[in-house]
């Protein structure tokens, strides 16, 4: 087996929000825990699924290795460089080597904007491509399947697909290595996601590049990621391979959450078992003591709530993060 | 298009038209809608943004606004009366009593300056004249039977203090409050988490079967669809292309479309190996409906007979039929995996 090539490396990852009012720390309000010690790796030219559903902290895990949001503690290290502590302009030089898109594209889009102006803006940001920026547009609309007369038109013309081919052909045009893909499809619906999803797949294969694919659709992550990290309350639950997660997924919570997604075959929507958690997901403000996971559990014991489990590697690759996991494997 | 095998249907649509009048031209969103709904069983529409699925429920529900809206029919039946030419007097007399309806945003559709207990209540009092308190203690009932925990304290809440499946279930109260013969769910867990998506399916399941409601549940999500419904129709273009049992059209689709769709959809249980199969290209536009198979420009199976006339619709198994010239016959192992 050769070694590995890590391209990114997120280390106890922690992002606060802090209660800024006075009045409402003076009611007790506490600040947000959206993420609260995450950490993985992510392997050159692979697929890092981020799943898990609202408010799990999964976009601020991402929008906290673009340092669109400051951590507060922990590590993001980007090919061997600490993202952490970089100021502004030493962050633009990774800003072109790590882009994102986002699942509202016409939102990601300036609508005043012709769709060539803006493919050429990042270009001209970073002063690539000089004298040659025309070309290289039509030829970043060509890579994402679009005709290259659409360089004049505008978003409000396009369709919510072929906005997203933009979003994807604009993300591109500085050769990025690491591409964070914000539920780049989940406002689509199911055919146009299909092209979408395959379009990832193909650029990937073509340019090597990395992503970490946020989304809550475990079906989605299933068919582009190679390695999925599922998370619970600004935690990670459990990080396996694909076929370990899907094949035998050991936490708690994954299990009841692979259990809830439909699966579009009524024979076996018939016969499945289906673990119907209970309540609602927890205040992040405020989280249960020790597993955060226990209020929900279906296993959880006393001893849950006395402290955080750690996450433990249960076979070779697969990690899970509770404390009664040796009795379930 | 679906036979009522015997049974009277409980709510029966017969050549549904809604258009549109709007200043780039008439908008043709339902063109042709026929089903019949069985006491007690559960529809599934499926079909995706702009197929006509809602359009289609809001103008049983006599909710379309006239103009720009514009409803024809042959006919629309509940229980055997005719509700296609009432007046909206006697729309708001049927309108939550005997049919319901739960959306997607049960944000936008609860009043955010009212309590809950007040919402709930107001139902009850309208259409079964219960007294204030009779029909309080009829909400805390209601409210504890999908799953609200102290209903009684809750009462006085307002919808922002609750989550949005806590919400979701306030919604599925309010419509399930006068035991309506018809339950309408449209896109009603799309908004919600997974695992809350599921607690919902699973309350709507257990609180339709024990009333003996019957259920059109509207969804783009085949998964959802494959699991709580007894029989499904596709839409597309404002029109239903294929309906059937749900077994028989998930493991015989016979229409291009059908096909598309499920080949399009990402399983849990996937080959990882899988490629998708996309539908190329995009849904046509309404305001020039075609004459011919509104989905021939994107369909891989499209046949001779296609580029020629309007499909007719045909039978392909009992109650199950489609509007497809193709045979699909030898892609039908290819989707049962």
């Amino acid at each position: 087996m050769t070694s590995r090539d890590v391209l990114l490396e997120v280390s106890d990852l922690k992002v606060h929000f802090p209660v800024d009012s006075v009045w409402a720390r003076l009611r007790g309000a506490r600040p947000v825990r959206a993420v609260d010690g995450v950490s993985f790796s992510v392997e050159r030219g692979s697929a890092l699924g981020l799943v898990g559903e609202s408010g799990c902290g999964k976009t601020t895990t991402g929008m906290a290795i673009l340092r669109l949001v400051d951590h507060s503690s922990g590590r993001v290290v980007f090919d061997g460089e600490n993202l952490s502590d970089l100021d502004a302009s030493a962050m633009l030089r990774f800003r072109r080597r790590i882009q994102v898109i986002f699942q509202d594209a016409y939102a990601s889009l300036n609508p005043r904007m012709s769709i060539g102006d803006g493919l050429a803006e990042p270009l001209v940001i970073h002063g690539l491509f000089p004298g040659r920026r025309q070309e290289r547009v039509r030829a970043l609309l060509d890579m994402v399947g679009l005709p290259s007369h659409f360089v004049h038109r505008y978003p409000h013309e396009l369709s919510g697909g072929q906005l997203q081919r933009v979003t994807f052909a604009r993300a591109l045009a500085v050769e990025p290595e690491l591409i964070i893909c914000d539920e780049p499809v989940s406002a689509l619906d199911v055919s146009i996601q299909a092209q979408i999803v395959n379009l990832l797949k193909d650029l990937q294969r073509e340019f090597r590049l990395t992503y970490v694919f946020i989304s809550h659709d475990l079906s989605v992550v299933r068919n582009l990621c190679d390695r999925v990290a599922v998370m619970y309350l600004g935690r990670i639950a459990e990080v396996a391979s694909r076929r370990q997660l899907y094949e035998g997924a050991v936490h708690p919570y994954t299990k009841a959450l692979m259990s809830a997604v439909p699966i579009p075959d009524p024979d076996l929507e018939a016969t499945r078992e289906r673990v119907i958690l209970q309540g609602d997901l927890p205040s992040p403000s405020n989280p249960p003591s020790g597993c955060r996971f226990r209020t929900r559990c279906p296993v959880a014991v006393d001893r849950c709530g006395e402290s955080i489990p750690e996450l433990r590697e249960v076979n070779r690759g697969q990690w899970a993060a509770c404390s009664r996991i040796s009795e379930f494997t | 298009m679906i036979e009522s095998a015997g049974m009277e249907p409980v709510l029966s649509v017969r050549n549904l038209h809604t258009r549109f009048h709007t200043e780039d031209g008439i908008v043709h969103a339902v063109g042709g809608v026929s089903f019949d709904l069985l006491p007690g069983k559960v529809l599934g529409i499926v079909g995706e943004s702009g197929s006509g699925k809602s359009v289609t429920a809001l103008s049983i529900m006599k909710l379309v606004v006239s103009p720009p809206g514009e409803v024809t029919a042959d006919a629309i039946t509940l229980e055997g009366e005719d509700i296609l030419g009432i007046d909206e007097v006697r729309a708001r007399r049927i309108r939550g009593s005997r049919i319901a309806m739960v959306f997607q945003d049960p944000m936008k559709s609860l009043n955010p300056v009212l309590t809950i207990g007040r919402q709930l209540t107001e139902a009850l009092r309208e259409h079964l004249g219960l007294s204030d308190r009779a029909a309080r203690d009829r909400a805390i009932e209601l409210l504890d039977r999908v799953g609200i925990p102290m209903a009684r304290d809750r009462l006085g809440d307002y919808p922002h203090q609750f989550s949005g499946g806590m919400r979701q279930r306030v919604m599925i109260a309010i419509a399930l409050s006068c035991n309506p013969s018809v339950l309408i769910a449209d896109e009603a867990t799309t908004a919600l988490d997974v695992t809350i998506q599921a607690q919902i399916i699973d309350l709507v399941k257990r609180l339709t079967e024990d009333l003996g409601t019957a259920v059109i549940w509207i969804s783009h999500d085949l998964g959802v669809v494959a699991g709580i419904c007894d029989s499904v129709a596709v839409m597309y273009a404002g029109r239903i292309v294929e309906s059937g049992p749900v077994r028989d059209l998930f493991h015989r689709p016979s229409h291009g479309y059908t096909l598309g769709l499920l080949g399009s959809t990402p399983r849990l249980d996937d080959d990882e190996e899988r490629r998708l199969q996309p539908i190329d290209g995009l849904p046509p536009s309404l305001l020039d409906p075609v004459p011919l198979c509104p989905f021939l420009p994107r369909c891989r199976h499209a046949v001779g007979a296609c580029r020629e006339k309007p499909p007719a619709w045909r039978d392909v198994a009992d109650v199950h039929g489609t509007r497809c010239w193709a045979d699909l016959t030898p892609y039908w192992r290819a989707t049962n995996g």
